[in-house]
């Protein structure tokens, strides 16, 4: 049974922790990055995937103070495109986890507390779903469906849904069996009120907090897709994409010839996935320490 | 404690339930992709005849059928391994996806081999230091790995192995030094055919090919395992009968080997197992685009840009169905030693 | 415990060791002995989509080139047709009918004896196989009635209308001649059964060629091997011929390149442009191939605002295709004049429009379209330039005031995408790129399959203007009698292309092939008619 303390307690009393305060200014850092990015990049326009309109080539240019990261196979600058893929970074990772969430959450209680043909169903449905690999959903996807930011975020959640489903049911089994539950049944409640004050009410948290120590995953796995060049159009300001044009052209020569094109989009993903994990580990440690984190999953 | 038998039938139920939810799943995914097959199948046709030639091949694929019929015949091809021929390059589908399965299968065997023991030495040995600045290390270390993309990991070792010896870890196998030396793959698992010819050189040659890529997968099994022993470990130490030896004064090698080992081999490798499914997807991404070697990934993009929908679906049930496997061998195990845990 | 740890350092160490003691000695990853026999090994950039000598019409050209032969040659430096299974041919004076004296000396790889039988077999499955499914490239065939054998080593083509017959006997696809053993061989009950088609796939073939095909992968490698009784090597010095071929599938560019430094490739034929540079310094040799593959840029002419033929032009003179050529196709590539790549019968200078923004303002305000203005690029995202070529167009009709979008697919579904254009035009984008490589050495193979009304399946544009389909059916009959009188009407039908801008030639690619110093390869072995085959006859192994 999780202490139904509530959330804000527990990210202020975890406040003194030295790992909780980085993964807070990191991630509080993208999330600023990512709303102001395009007005501090110096060439907003490069950034979304223009080309420079000047004479000479400015095609694989080394890191130097005028282009700090260097520039792309079409000359573009790369600190402009990697700081402004900082807001498809927060939009890909938060709406994945939200709103596989939601869905997990209602199918997770509705199998809790229905019992019987409803539970069994749903079961399934959880089962089936958490059984097909995420990267097959976005291949099928990205044949029916135009390139962009939907074909990632369905098929990551067409998958991710039933992992909170499987959680939910489980917290959710062991409230709707307990006294007060059931004497809010028989006092003649509505399911609804009841699932909503005495099921979700009880057992939000520890789900949020799993919710937020799975937004580094969700970053690393829709990276994944679009690095494959399955999710965003080439283009686009996204880590993933950036790190597959940078490798499209030459392949691994890549990495000899311009290492920049590779090295600084995946420094800010792996920075991002850190700071929501330092983030949300302390939490959890705190809440359960038993709690499970869904591991990397790519399934 | 041995497992109920009607615990492992209602899984295998299940995941037999599961398997075939998957392939009319995707079945229906398949006819909503635009692009007609039969189009496909016929190649294209142009000219007078073209519905004709269309009409021919809807028949060919039974698409003429009506949809339940087409999901059974299609489920019975999927456990018969009967897929017929790829549209795009007119050859049976298995001989198109055995090479890729191999390819990637021996490239996580060889993986796993690694980080398992690693990552259980790393544990043991964090959590009989709890708290010194080597447990410390290596728990910060797991943190930082665990958040660094696999892909992206790989392109790194890459450029250093390149920048400090010249050498660009590309592709399975040196392609002159085989044929020169007769190599001749008989299971597909490079490493396992030049031991078993003696082909040392192959050997050698695969091995160095092999490794860079390991290395990049082997940082998550390795951070998985390092932390779940270290737990379990630290949970053991704790246990009653542990004290008690301690307190009886057995030596400490003895008191891990002989109570500590014992008890967390079992989770250990059931937590591999699971960690072995979720890596068959960094290996997809890492294997092709990184270090260009055949496998599971390459073969799904090109299916995917060629259109040979029969090996891109293939791909896909063969891999859920392997996935389910392993997690229903996983719950069994895992059932037969603790029946309480469900999740 | 102890010993555990201890046998896992050990065996951390020796794994360390390995990696560090053999990583340094390259001796030991690159073979030091050379192979026994001539080998040459090819890097092909693509997998092979099927060996059916008369119904292939896509990559299976790079095996179907070396191991079968055509009855003539088309030589792309002269213009001419040359013999090669035929000796010499007649034509009557209407054009619709050939005769062909053929080569008495050859023999198939079975040993069965190639005579007028197997031309007529071959030509006629062809053609009866595209009329019968509308599969393969034997359309090529349209006109034949029949192939007649007059002698065992005459043919007579009869046509129903004149063509060039010598021109189509040269095709990349669909002319190639297999011997009729290959019916008994595969239990085929005739030569449209579908049993032949499978056993050609499944890695047979009995062609004329100066190697045979000794093993089939199409996703890996294909094993060739020296015909010793092929005709050809009386009149070429066959000394110095690979002995065994192998054509290795390697599609990643940066694979081709490495394997060329390690001494694993000899022949590849893409490697990154980035590297060509430093190839050659190290001494490898290269051949900057202009081939006849081009790039098109369509555009939908029946949906709004590309059916307006000033609204096209104003897009036409603010591209700038010298940017596109140093940029996207970082100079592998020459910029396109009209929808025929330089060298191709046909071919005229001056249908490339200028670059120059006050003109393309100057149209825009003509066109009445309003900007901004948002318009749809589809392109194919499998060709590194083209990925480059939107990015670089998006930018460039944004000084226009027009705003691209970028829809990036694969072939085969731009493909389905594009051809909607005759269906439901309103959903297909305003603008396609699409690229073209000929089956006959014709005008009328780019014309007709790319703007006559009735193809449906490459018609991107929509393009419906009967003047236009008359002209190039008229050129194309024309051809067999008159050959300066078709290029002429093939001429007036490019202009009219061109004035009304129903699509804008971008590039037609330079192919650069790199061979190491173990090899020599001499620009004759290459022919962009049939691009990627190497005629390896031609090629020397250096000891």
């Amino acid at each position: 049974m999780p202490p139904s303390l509530p959330f804000i307690r527990l990210v202020h009393r975890n406040l003194r922790k030295y790992r909780f305060k980085i993964g807070l200014s990191i991630t509080i850092a993208i999330l600023v990055l990512s709303l102001v990015s395009q007005y501090i990049a110096p060439y907003p326009r490069e950034g979304l995937g223009y080309v420079p309109v000047g004479e000479e080539s400015r095609r694989l240019l080394p890191p130097s103070p005028q282009y700090l990261f260097g520039t792309d196979t079409l000359g573009r600058d790369l600190f402009s495109r990697v700081i402004m893929a900082s807001r498809s970074a927060i939009i890909q990772a938060f709406s994945v986890v939200f709103l596989s969430l939601i869905i997990g959450l209602i199918v997770g209680v509705l199998a809790a507390y229905f019992k019987g043909l409803v539970e069994l169903v749903l079961n399934y449905l959880t089962e089936l779903f958490m059984a097909i690999p995420s990267i097959v959903i976005a291949l099928f996807f990205r044949l029916t469906l135009e390139a962009g930011f939907h074909v990632v975020i369905i098929s990551l959640v067409t998958t991710w849904w039933a992992w909170y489903a499987r959680i939910t049911y489980v917290y959710a089994k062991g409230v709707v069996e307990l006294d007060y539950v059931v004497l809010a049944k028989l006092s003649g409640l509505s399911p609804a009120k009841i699932i909503m004050r005495h099921v979700v009410g009880v057992i939000i948290q520890p789900i949020l907090v799993q919710a937020i120590s799975d937004l580094g995953s969700a970053l690393l796995e829709a990276s994944g897709i679009n690095f494959m060049g399955l999710g965003l159009p080439p283009g686009y300001p996204d880590w993933g994409v950036i790190l597959y044009e940078g490798i499209s052209e030459m392949g691994i020569i890549a990495f000899t010839r311009a290492p920049w094109l590779v090295f600084y989009p995946g420094l800010f993903i792996l920075l991002t996935t850190l700071g929501f994990t330092l983030l949300a580990d302390p939490l959890r440690e705190d809440l359960d320490p038993r709690l499970r984190r869904r591991w990397k999953l790519w399934f | 404690m041995p497992v109920s038998l009607n615990y492992i039938f209602k899984r295998v139920l299940l995941s037999i339930l599961v398997v075939i939810g998957v392939i009319v799943f995707s079945y229906i995914l398949l006819l909503y992709t635009p692009g007609d097959p039969a189009v496909k199948w016929a190649g294209n046709p142009r000219g007078p005849e073209a519905r004709k030639a269309i009409e021919i091949a809807r028949r060919e694929l039974g698409l003429d059928q009506p949809i339940h019929v087409q999901i059974a015949q299609f489920i019975y091809h999927v456990f018969t391994g009967n897929l017929g021929l790829s549209i795009a390059y007119k050859v049976p589908v298995s001989q198109v996806i055995t090479s890729g399965f191999t390819a990637t299968l021996e490239l996580l065997i060889f993986t796993y081999l690694l980080a398992v023991p690693l990552g259980l030495w790393l544990g043991i040995y964090s959590a009989l230091r709890r708290g010194s600045r080597f447990d410390s290390f290596i728990q910060s270390l797991s943190v930082v790995l665990a958040s660094t993309p696999t892909f992206w990991l790989g392109a790194i070792i890459a450029l250093i192995s390149y920048s400090t010896t010249g050498f660009l870890p590309y592709g399975r196998v040196s392609y002159k030094l085989a044929t020169s030396t007769g190599f001749n793959p008989i299971t597909g698992f490079y490493l396992l055919d030049a031991l078993i010819q003696g082909n040392y050189a192959v050997f050698l040659d695969a091995l160095l090919r092999i490794i860079p890529p390991a290395l990049a997968i082997s940082v998550y099994p390795i951070g998985v395992v390092a932390r779940v022993s270290r737990t379990l470990v630290a949970e053991a130490l704790l246990e009653d009968y542990v004290r008690s030896a301690v307190a009886w004064g057995v030596r400490r090698n003895t008191i891990i080997k002989h109570f500590v080992l014992k008890s967390i081999i079992p989770p250990v490798i059931q937590i591999s197992g699971l960690a072995f499914v979720y890596s068959i997807v960094d290996a997809m991404v890492v294997e092709s685009l990184v270090f260009g070697r055949e496998g599971l990934g390459s073969i799904l993009l090109d299916s995917l840009h060629k259109a040979d929908f029969r090996v891109t679906i293939a791909l896909a049930i063969y891999l859920t169905i392997f996935y389910i496997s392993v997690n229903t061998i996983v719950d069994i195990i895992q059932a037969s030693i603790d029946p309480r845990v469900k999740i | 415990m102890k010993r555990i740890i201890l046998v896992l350092i050990a065996l951390i160490i020796l794994v360390a060791v390995l990696v560090v003691v053999l990583v340094n000695k390259p001796s030991l990853v690159t073979p030091s002995t050379t192979p026994p026999s001539k080998i040459v090994v090819y890097a092909y950039n693509d997998r092979i989509t099927g060996i059916d000598p008369s119904i292939e019409d896509d990559t299976g050209l790079v095996v179907l080139g070396s191991i079968y032969e055509t009855l003539t040659y088309y030589d792309y430096k002269t213009g001419e047709v040359k013999p090669r299974l035929a000796t010499n041919w007649t034509s009557s004076e209407d054009g619709r009918e050939w005769i062909f004296r053929l080569r008495n000396d050859v023999v198939f790889h079975d040993g069965s004896l190639f005579n007028a039988t197997a031309v007529k077999l071959s030509i006629e499955r062809a053609r009866d196989i595209y009329r019968s499914s509308g599969r393969g490239a034997g359309y090529i065939w349209d006109a034949l009635e029949e192939v007649e054998i007059v002698d065992p080593y005459t043919v007579k083509f009869k046509l129903s209308y004149p063509q060039r017959v010598d021109i189509l006997a040269s095709a990349a696809y669909a002319s190639y001649i297999f011997s009729p053993s290959a019916i008994v061989k595969s239990n085929a009950a005739n030569y449209t059964d579908r049993k032949l088609e499978d056993w050609f796939n499944g890695g047979n073939a009995v062609g004329t060629g100066p190697y045979r095909l000794v093993s089939y992968d199409p996703m890996r490698e294909i094993k060739l091997e020296k015909f010793n009784d092929w005709w050809g090597w009386r009149y070429i010095n066959s000394e110095k011929a690979p002995d065994i071929v192998v054509i290795k599938i390697e599609t990643d560019p940066s694979a081709q390149y490495s394997g060329l430094l390690s001494g694993e490739l000899d022949i590849a034929s893409s490697v990154p442009r980035e590297t060509i540079s430093n190839l050659k310094k190290q001494g490898f040799g290269i051949i900057p191939l202009p081939t006849y593959h081009n790039f098109v840029l369509f555009y939908n002419t029946k949906r709004y605002p590309t059916n307006i033929t000033d609204f096209r032009l104003a897009i036409a003179h603010a591209v700038d295709l010298n940017r596109v050529v140093s940029e996207a196709v970082l100079g592998m590539g020459s910029v396109a004049s009209g929808v025929l790549p330089h060298g191709f019968p046909g071919h005229i200078e001056g249908l490339t429009y200028e670059f120059n923004l006050d003109k393309a303002r100057e149209y825009l305000k003509r066109s009445g379209v309003s900007t901004p203005i948002k318009i749809e690029l589809l392109y194919q995202i499998d060709y590194e330039e083209t990925k480059k070529f939107a990015a670089i167009f998006k930018t460039l009709m944004s000084e226009l005031g027009v705003d691209v979008e970028l829809n990036g697919q694969d072939w085969a579904r731009l493909k389905d995408i594009a051809r909607g254009v005759w269906e439901n035009p309103e959903e297909t984008p305003h603008l396609i790129v699409a690229d073209w490589w000929p089956t006959i050495p014709s005008p009328y193979d780019y014309l007709y399959a790319m703007f006559h009304s009735e193809s449906k399946e490459w018609n991107y544009a929509g393009y419906e203007n009967p003047v236009f389909d008359e002209l190039i059916t008229k050129a194309w009959e024309m051809e067999g009698v008159n050959y300066t009188g078709a290029l002429e009407l093939y001429k007036e039908a490019q202009l009219t292309l061109y004035q009304n801008a129903i699509a804008l030639g971008l590039w037609d690619e330079i192919r650069p092939f790199v061979y190491s110093q173990r090899v020599y390869v001499p620009e004759e072995a290459l022919n962009p008619m049939y691009t990627f085959v190497i005629r390896f006859e031609l090629v020397e192994v250096r000891s």
